[in-house]
Parts: structure tokens; sequence; C-alpha cells
């Protein structure tokens, strides 16, 4: 019996270490354990948290999307402005479409063009930045608009509404890859493009594919971030990418494709939103809460692909 | 009345500079096992490929049933009942059993949402069938090499196929796990499943076969029942000349000095207490099944795997080699098995290939000379017969014995005294493998030894003066070449030999 | 009149060769002379010196990059380096004399390049693992730079000697032009004469060949991130003593447009091919085109969009070659 528990805490072993972080907070800092702190902890993870449900579908399906951030950025922006000039529903659903052209379009440079995921999306990142300079003329912009402001800081039962739209995103894409054939298609394409080619898996779609969804939920998460801070800027969730394919990591998903799961992301982003929480509630210099993160991709992606290699051999 | 269930005829597959398929025909009987045998290279992957649909540009027809069949892809090979499981596995590792079988026909009721209880019960329904005691819902990736070749003939079933093709199955599964496969193979035939089995080793094509193809150099010489024909016959058919033409005659061997010395080499799961010697000017034959160590032996000489333990000596000094410079420094030369992926950077050039061993010797005043380069790979392209118009010409546009001997060049040019050959005439064309067994000849007569690993029982034969046979990553046997036969080693091979037969020939200490 | 003819066609293979291989000189000619043709302010003498002015910062950095991306690899840091260098160099010298400060600056570059090598070497690292890892160390480096300033713009080097870095003049050339090509020659003599230019090609080619044929391939690949980090610190230099002023996101994006530019001239993604001719011919057309665009009034960023387009179209005619 402790055998099966000992061998299931060493494969689970972020599970571990986010019940001794939490444990360890409880202790470090007074202020951690109340209701107002944790759902806080909560509405920040919120944002990177529907990012994150995309970045994790695309390394599932074997790719990155570094534009994410930019596409966040874009969509905040693109939603403020056209508020006042077509209404906010309408704003935010052409904010979503135009994520989600965007994604189409990474998509087809990847799939159909052939081209390295990481440059297109780096080239994306750069260009949709770009753009998002242009339709602000470099100034951020304020929204007037309260029921929008409502929409990212207004609560429901206490809870506020980003982190209700964040759970739903949870649990959409976690039955999209568990329990439907789209999405265990993109793990068979992830997995082995070439096997999951020749059983008749539409392989290029399903490359393209998650490209659209990794920018509609950056386009939701940009969108729910211009809400939140009552702004559109065009540098708003510039560290998304890096931030969220950590946590996707440190959730336990290999970046080599065909496996993983959202819940995974989950334990991801619930251990950057603690270290983050409890590195603001001890005080520490919001810098070096970057270069916190940034050793932290660094080790995880490093270690990841360690193990990779190594498993290769054997 | 016996039905045909498949007849391929007149099927000819050219590549550049090669005709892998020379107007081949097969014939295969309805509920039989028919075997395909031939040597590497005799065209048998290639005629299954175009049976599968991989393989599409080819002349020639089709018939199942006495259909004409367009096999246009491999769905369609599919969808005509044919199902073929490769020696690489066409698996996805990091998914499960089930989804795996299922693969791509997850959702049967055509909603987009998958039963998972029903994906999981049919799948158990099949494994129970071939008798695979896994989990529907264990990964690939936890399973062996046996257990993922079930899952593929698992796959295989639940296609309905009517034609089940099988390459070198047997290549890397223990005795027990043979029988098993035998055992399944038995059942499907009960169910009228046709098996094309894929096979270089006479023991089993004799046990489970009910007629035999065989196929040489991209044709097909000879087809008949397994009754009518021996074991003789066969591997005469598929060799096709006496071994005396085909290799260079070798002066031979004649001496006592140990230049290599392995003891006790230790990989866990890889290697189990190896140990062996290498006399200067031999040639040291290393056999056995795939997967039973052999390249691992090289490999961790070499310093290109670690190690747990073990001893290396070399010329009577203990050596510490931990990375291929070392055992480069210690004059041991590496051709690896594959030598697209880890011989050649295929985009270089030929003198940019050849140089890479050994810098300082294209270098003058320590800067890299052009003139010296084109010089020196001019040199070993006209002393190993290179065929290309110049040294500049990429490495990716030779065939595959000049790829080869190009590898061989860049050995040659490091002036290694030990040299390690895997596979070395693999894939190459019938008088490019002469010429690299002269090139052989000629190395260990100035005094270089060579270990070399293979699986043509033919080219150890003939070129050995020893061979060692590995299973299971251990050393099963140790042949003199005068007292090896084909039966011997593959005897050995297979793991069980009744009693280990340590037979050295020229060695002083036996006289 | 046929020998003639037969000559042609005997040669013409080499002019298509010729065409794929110098086809980006050529296409740098003709963007000059259209540009010329375009403005007239293009081909002055003071439009020239301006560009080469602009292109040397980018172009020092593309030069350590070269070697990074021949080898097989990517380095996303080095940005962040080259403004982690900057304030330290211009800081450093509120207390120690010059001399010191240019020596910590340059340590600091390299200690980011070892930083970045080791852990690519160690993990044998491919593309992929490159463009995750540097990504991270960027973050880490731009952390320490915020860190050393406190996010604070530190004011220019009073100091003469420094300042001619960045403004002084070599014979008509200027010090940072001067600078630049000094680094592309040292450089491409480096890659195409010495054993470990050699050695990069290789490991770029093929990784696991060069480490069965006995090339030191992990010590390799980290030499190559060190010198982008050398160069991202020998860049931050020019930079500082002429901006005088050191900001701590100084180099943010500027990593992109070293890549854009070695993408640009030819040298291949996936490692083993280029060279630094070729850098330095995408370097000056990169340069020719913010040139332009600057001329005409692009917004910073329209420019932006731009230089994404290019690099995904370099990208593109490159895997269709």
């Amino acid at each position: 019996m402790i055998a099966i528990i000992r061998k299931n805490l060493i494969k689970e072993k972020m599970l571990v270490v986010f019940i001794l972080m939490f444990v360890a907070m409880i202790f470090l800092s007074p202020f951690f354990l109340t209701v107002d702190n944790l759902v806080n902890i909560l509405l920040q993870m919120s944002v990177y948290g529907i990012i994150a449900c995309g970045m994790t579908v695309a390394i599932i399906g074997g790719d990155f999307d570094l534009s994410v951030g930019s596409v966040a950025a874009l969509s905040g922006l693109i939603t403020v402005i056209l508020d006042v000039k077509i209404g906010l529903v309408p704003a935010i659903i052409s904010a979503v479409v135009i994520g989600c052209i965007i994604g189409v379009v990474n998509g087809l440079l990847v799939s159909f063009a052939k081209i390295n995921s990481f440059v297109v999306t780096l080239s994306a990142m750069v260009i949709y930045y770009g753009f998002a300079l242009k339709v602000c003329n470099g100034n951020p912009i304020q929204s007037t608009n309260d029921v929008f402001s409502e929409l990212g800081n207004g609560t429901l039962l206490g809870i506020p509404y980003p982190v209700y739209v964040f759970f739903i995103f949870i649990i959409i894409t976690h039955i999209m890859l568990t329990k439907m054939k789209f999405g265990r298609n993109i793990f068979a394409t992830g997995g082995n493009y070439d096997v999951a080619k020749l059983t008749g898996i539409k392989v290029r779609l399903y490359k393209a594919s998650i490209f659209v969804f990794a920018s509609f939920a950056a386009s939701v998460g940009g969108i729910l971030l211009a809400a939140r801070l009552g702004t559109g800027a065009p540098n708003q969730a510039q560290d998304a990418a890096m931030t969220v394919v950590s946590a996707v990591v440190i959730g336990g998903t290999s970046l080599s494709g065909g496996q993983g799961s959202v819940i995974r992301t989950l334990l991801g982003l619930s251990i950057l939103g603690i270290l983050t929480n409890g590195l603001n509630l001890l005080n520490v210099y919001p810098y070096f809460q970057m270069a916190l993160k940034g050793i932290i991709l660094v080790a995880v992606v490093a270690t990841d692909s360690y193990y990779k290699k190594n498993l290769k051999r054997v | 009345m016996s039905d045909v269930v498949l007849k391929m005829v007149g099927i000819t597959k050219v590549y550049p500079g090669v005709k892998a398929l020379d107007n081949v025909n097969l014939q295969v009987i309805k509920g039989e096992v028919h075997a395909l045998a031939g040597e590497n290279g005799a065209g048998k992957s290639t005629l299954m490929k175009v049976l599968n649909g991989v393989i599409t540009d080819f002349t020639g027809d089709i018939f199942i049933n006495g259909k004409k069949i367009d096999m246009k892809s491999p769905i369609s090979a599919q969808e005509n009942g044919i199902s073929i499981i490769f020696q690489e596995f066409n698996l996805v590792n990091t998914l499960s059993v089930a989804e795996n079988v299922f693969l791509g026909r997850l959702d049967s009721n055509k909603t987009g949402f998958i039963e998972w209880s029903d994906i999981y019960t049919r799948t158990e329904k099949f494994l129970e069938e071939i008798g695979l005691k896994v989990s529907a819902k264990s990964k690939i990736s936890e399973l062996s090499v046996a257990e993922k070749q079930m899952v593929e003939i698992a796959k295989a079933l639940s296609y309905n196929a009517e034609i089940i093709v099988m390459d070198e199955p047997s290549s890397a599964l223990t005795k027990t796990e043979m029988d098993n496969l035998y055992n399944i193979i038995d059942n499907l035939k009960k169910k009228g499943v046709t098996i094309i089995y894929i096979s270089h080793r006479m023991e089993e094509i004799f046990k489970i076969s009910d007629s035999i193809t065989i196929l040489r150099d991209g044709k097909d010489v000879h087809s008949c029942p397994i009754g009518e024909i021996t074991k003789n016959e066969i591997i005469e058919k598929m060799v096709g000349r006496s071994i005396d033409v085909e290799f260079p005659k070798r002066k031979p061997f004649l001496n006592n000095e140990v230049i290599l010395e392995v003891k006790n080499l230790n990989r866990k799961n890889v290697l189990n207490d190896v140990s062996f010697k290498l006399y200067k000017g031999e040639i040291l034959g290393i056999s056995g099944l795939v997967g039973s160590g052999r390249t691992e032996v090289l490999r961790a000489i070499f310093g290109a795997d670690k190690i747990d333990s073990g001893e290396i000596i070399i010329k009577g000094k203990s050596v510490s080699i931990k990375n291929p410079i070392s055992a480069k420094q210690h004059g041991i030369a590496f051709l690896t098995e594959d030598r697209k992926l880890e011989g050649l950077i295929l985009k270089f050039a030929i003198k940019t290939n050849i140089s890479i061993t050994k810098l300082k010797g294209i270098c003058t005043f320590g800067l890299l000379s052009n003139k010296k380069e084109k010089d020196i790979s001019g040199e070993y392209i006209k002393k190993l017969g290179v065929k290309t118009p110049s040294s500049k010409q990429k490495a990716i546009n030779l065939s595959g014995g000049n790829q080869q001997k190009v590898v061989l060049a860049k050995w040659l040019f490091s002036e290694s005294d030990i040299i390690f050959l895997d596979e070395p005439t693999r894939g190459i064309d019938v008088g490019a493998k002469f010429e690299i067994y002269c090139i052989m000849n000629d190395l260990v007569k100035l005094g270089k030894s060579i270990i070399m690993v293979s699986s043509e029982l033919p080219e150890v034969l003939a070129m050995s003066d020893r061979i060692l046979v590995m299973h299971g990553g251990e050393i099963k046997g140790e042949l003199g070449s005068d007292f090896a036969t084909a039966e011997k080693i593959m005897e050995c091979a297979l793991g069980n030999p009744d009693d280990l037969l340590k037979c050295v020939l020229n060695s002083p200490e036996v006289s | 009149m046929s020998e003639l003819v037969r000559n042609i066609r005997k040669s013409n293979i080499n002019i298509s060769k010729l065409a794929k291989e110098y086809g980006i000189l050529i296409a740098l000619v003709v963007l000059v002379i259209l540009s010329s043709i375009v403005s007239p302010v293009f081909f002055t003498e003071a439009n020239m010196l301006n560009i080469l002015r602009q292109v040397s910062i980018n172009g020092i950095l593309a030069v350590g990059m070269t070697f990074v991306m021949i080898g097989g690899g990517f380095d996303l840091s080095v940005g962040s380096t080259l403004s982690l260098a900057g304030v330290i160099v211009i800081g450093m010298q509120r207390n120690y004399p010059v001399g010191v400060a240019i020596i910590a600056a340059l340590l600091v570059g390299l200690l980011v390049g070892v930083l970045n090598g080791t852990v690519m070497a160690v993990i044998k690292g491919d593309n992929g693992d490159a463009f995750m890892i540097t990504f991270g160390t960027q973050s880490l480096i731009a952390a320490m730079a915020l860190l050393y300033t406190g996010g604070a713009t530190l004011r220019g080097s009073g100091s003469a000697s420094f300042n001619f870095i960045g403004k002084g003049f070599v014979g008509p050339i200027p010090m940072p032009v001067f600078i630049f090509l000094i680094l592309v020659g040292i450089s491409h003599f480096v890659l195409t004469k010495t054993k470990f230019g050699r050695g990069v090609y290789s490991l770029g080619g093929n990784y696991e060949a060069s480490r069965l044929s006995g090339i030191n391939v992990k010590f390799i690949k980290a030499v190559t991130y060190t010198i982008a980090g050398l160069c991202a610190a020998i860049a931050a230099m020019v930079i500082n003593s002429r901006t005088m002023g050191a900001s701590p996101i100084q180099g943010v994006m500027y990593e992109f447009d070293a890549i854009t530019a070695v993408v640009v001239g030819g040298t291949s993604l996936t490692g083993g091919e280029g060279s630094m001719i070729k850098t330095l011919i995408g370097v000056l057309i990169l340069g020719t085109i913010s040139n332009v665009m600057n001329i005409f009034g692009f917004s910073v960023q329209d420019q932006y969009i731009v230089k994404g387009l290019i690099i995904l179209i370099a990208v593109l005619l490159d895997t269709k070659k």
C-alpha cells in the first residue's frame, strides 16, 4: 500500500510541491490563508490561465505559440476602441474574431507552408505588437464603460467573473481533450505526426487548428485583462507566452507533444500563482520575481529536455 | 479449390540508380502463412510498401480476391483488408493501447464525442483474442517490444484484416514470446486470416509457413509450397552464388598480439558482463539478432554511451574512454549502423565529411587549407573508388555504397588502428560490397584490427576470423571461422545453445 | 557561333548556382538602386554614414548570433544581455575607472553566454530547446538589469575615452562601424580558417555525426553562446557611449533584429550553413529597409510589422529552397 502511494507521489511530484508551498505560505504569512487573498490568487491566475488553456492544446499538438501575449494585448485594445463605436458586445465579438483570424494565419503558415512554429509565432508576436501600437498610436486607451469594468472586476457570489470564465475554459478544454475525437486527434498529431497521418487523420488540419484555439484563448484572456485594468494597452500580457509555457511544463506536460492535460496546467498555474502571491505578500521586489520566473522557465525546460533525451536512448 | 487472396503481378519499382523491384510476381492463397524470404536489400520491404500503399509510383497490378485494386494510400490498403506490421512500429508512444488500436476511429457514433468504455471493451476483446495480458489503458511507452507487436496485431484485427503482413516480427523476441507469436498466427489462420511472414530465419520459416517466395536483388527467384524445398536450397536461392565468388579470398589469420581487450562491460538492461579480446590484424565478427546488444558493445567501447562498469585495455594499457573524443585519441574508429544519420553530414561536401576526424591534418600553419583538404580528399576518393565528379559533391547525392566509402575514408584519415564496423554493407549494391570487403582485407594486411557487427550471415562467415554471437546483451558463443556455420550462429543467437561452443582457431593457446 | 552558345550553355549551370549563392547580394544592390531612385535623400554621404552607424549595433549582435545559428541554436537573450552590460558599464564608471567598467561589462556578456552555452550543452538541446531556454535567460537577465538600476535610466559617461567608442572616428570611418567591420573580419576568419569554426559548422550540420566523429560538440556549442554574449556586451558599449545614457530596457527586442539579419542573409535556421559575409549583407539589407522606412516617415509600429513580415518571408524562401 505504502509502495503504491510512494510510486504515485514520485510520479506526481508537482502536486507534492504544490502542497508543500501551500503549507509553507500558511506559516510564512498571516495574510495568506484569508478568503480575500485566495480569491485574489484565483483572479490573478484567471487571465493567464485562460491563455494557458490555449497553450496547453498547442503544446499537446506538438507546437508553440509565442504570439499569445501580443494577441491578448491587441484584443483588449480592439475591444476598448470599438466599444465606443459599435457597443460592447459587438466589440468583444470583433476582437475575438480577429484573434481567431490571426490563429488561422499562424496555423496555415505552420501547417501548410511548413514554417517552423517558433519563427511564425515569433514574427507574429512582433507584427501584432506593431498592430497594437498602431491602433492606439502608442498610448494606452482608457475604457469608460462601466459594464466592461464590471466584467473584469465584479463578482458573483463573492467570486470575480474572470474566475468563472477561467474555469469554464478549463472545463471546456478538458472535455475537448479527453472526450472528443477532435481533442484526441490533436494528441495523435502531436505524439507522432507520421503515424497519425498514416491512419487517415487530417494532421495538417489539426496542426492548424491548435493555433486557432491558442489565439482564441489569448483573445478572451486579453479582453478580460483589459476589463480588469480598465485600459487597453499594447504592452499588456507581454510575458504571457513565457509565463504560460512555464505553467504548462511545471504542471508536468512535456514539450515534446502527444501528452498532457489541462488539469496539469491548472496545477502549474496554481504553483506559479502561489509563488507570485507569496513573493508579493513577503514584499519581494517585483524585479526579483521576474528573475525568478526566468530561472524557473530555464530549469523546467532544461529538465524536461534532459529527461526526454535520456528516455530516448534506453 | 484454394482461393488466391492476393496476386501481385509484374511489380517494378525503380529508384535513381537502382531497380528495387524488377517484375516481381507474388501469389498468396487464402488462409495460408506465406513466407517472404530474401537478404537485406532483396526488396521484401519495398514490395510490402507497394502492397500497403506507401509506395504509389510503380508499374504492375495488384489483385485482391480477383479484383484489381488501385492502391493509392495506406488507407486504401486498409479498406481492402491489408494490414502491415513493420519492424518500426506505427504506434504513438504517448497514447494508450486502446487509443492506438482505434487511432483515428475513436468516435464510432459520429457525434465527435468518445465512448471510452466502449472503446476499452472492444480493445480488451481483441487483446483477449491474441492473449495479450495488458490493460487497454496502459501507455505504449510502458510496453515491451513483444507487447507492442501484439498491439499492432490487435490493431490489424480491429480493421478486420484479411491479410496481415509481418515484417521480421521475431527479430527482437525471446523464445517464449516467439512461441506465443506462433500460436497467435495459428489462431489467425483458423479464422481465415492470411499471413505474409517476412523472415530470414530458416527454422521459423519451416515451422510455421505453408509456402514461400524468395526474392533476390529485386527479382522473385522462386515460389513453392514449403514442403517442396530444403533449407539449403532456400539459402542458395537467397544468396544466389556460391560464397567464394562473392567475397575476396582471405589469408588465414595468425597473430597472438592482443590489441584490444574488454573486461566485464556492464550497462544496465543492455550489456551483461561482456568480455572479449581483439587480436592485431584480425577481423572479429559479432553476430546476433537485432537487439542482442551488438551495436551497444561497440558504442560502449567507443564512449558513445555511458557504461556502468567495465575495463577497456588497449595495447596492454588500461584506458578510460569517456567520449568519442578520447576513443579517437586511442586510435578507435567507429562506422555507425546508420550512415545517413550518424555517419555523414549529408548537406556537406565529400571533402568536408572526410576531413572531420582530423582537422589538424588539413591545416597549414594552424589554419585550415582548402587546397590541402581538396588534395587529401581527392586521394581517398581515388583510393577507395568513390564514384563522384568532384570532392565538392554533397554527400546526400551519393549512392549508398559511395556514401559508405566516404565514411570509411574519414576514418582512414584519422589513422585509427582499431576499426569498428556496424553493418558495413547494409543497403549497398553487390559491386560496392565486394569493394568494401577488399578494403577490409587491405586494412588488416596493414596491421589494423577490425570488429564487424553484421546481420548478414554470409558476410560474417566469409569475412571474420572469429565470430562472437550475442544474445540478450551477453556473449553466448565464440566460434572460429572454420567451425562456424550459419546454423551454429543462429543457435547461439537465439539464446539457448545446447552447449556453449567455444572453438577458437589459430589461437596459440589452443594448439 | 555554336561554340559560343555551347560555352554559354555550359556556364549557365554556374550562373544559376551563383545566383543562389549570391542572390542576396544582388538583392541588396537592387534595393540600393531602387531606394536611390525613389528618394533623393538616400544616396547621400550623410545618409550612407547614418545607415552604417545604425546597422553597427545590430550588426555586432548579428555577428555573435551567426555563430550560434550556424551551430544550430538560437539566442533570444542577447537583447537583455545588451541591456545588462550597458547599465553595468555606465553604472560602474561612477566608482571605478573606465577600464574596469569595460572589463566588467565584457565579463557580464561572457558569463551570460557561458550560462546559456553550458545549459544548452549539458541538455544537448535542439533548436526548440534553445528558444525556450534563452527565452528564460532573457527574462532573468532583463530582471537583473532592472534590479541593478532600480528601474531608472542612468546618465551617460563623462569619460572622453569611453565615449570615443561611440562617437569617435578612425579616419573617415565612425568607430562603431569600425568595430563592427573588424568583428566581421575576425569572425569570418575564425569560421572559415580555424578548426573551431569548422567545428561550429559540423555541429550545426549534424550534431550526432559530429559527436561520433570525435568533435567536442559540447564545448563548441557552449562557446558559440559565449561569443553571442560577448558581442552583446560590445554592442552595449557602442550604444551607451553614444546615447549618453543607459536604460535597463534598452535592448528589448534587439535579438529579433539580429536573428532577422542572419536569416535574411541566408543562414539556414537548421544550422550547418551560412557565413559572416552573408550576415553582413543581411545586416545591410535590413538597415537599408529601415532607413528607407524612416525616410518615408513610417512609424515605429509600422516598422515592427514590416520587420515581422521580413523574417517570415525570408524563412519561407529558405524553406522553399
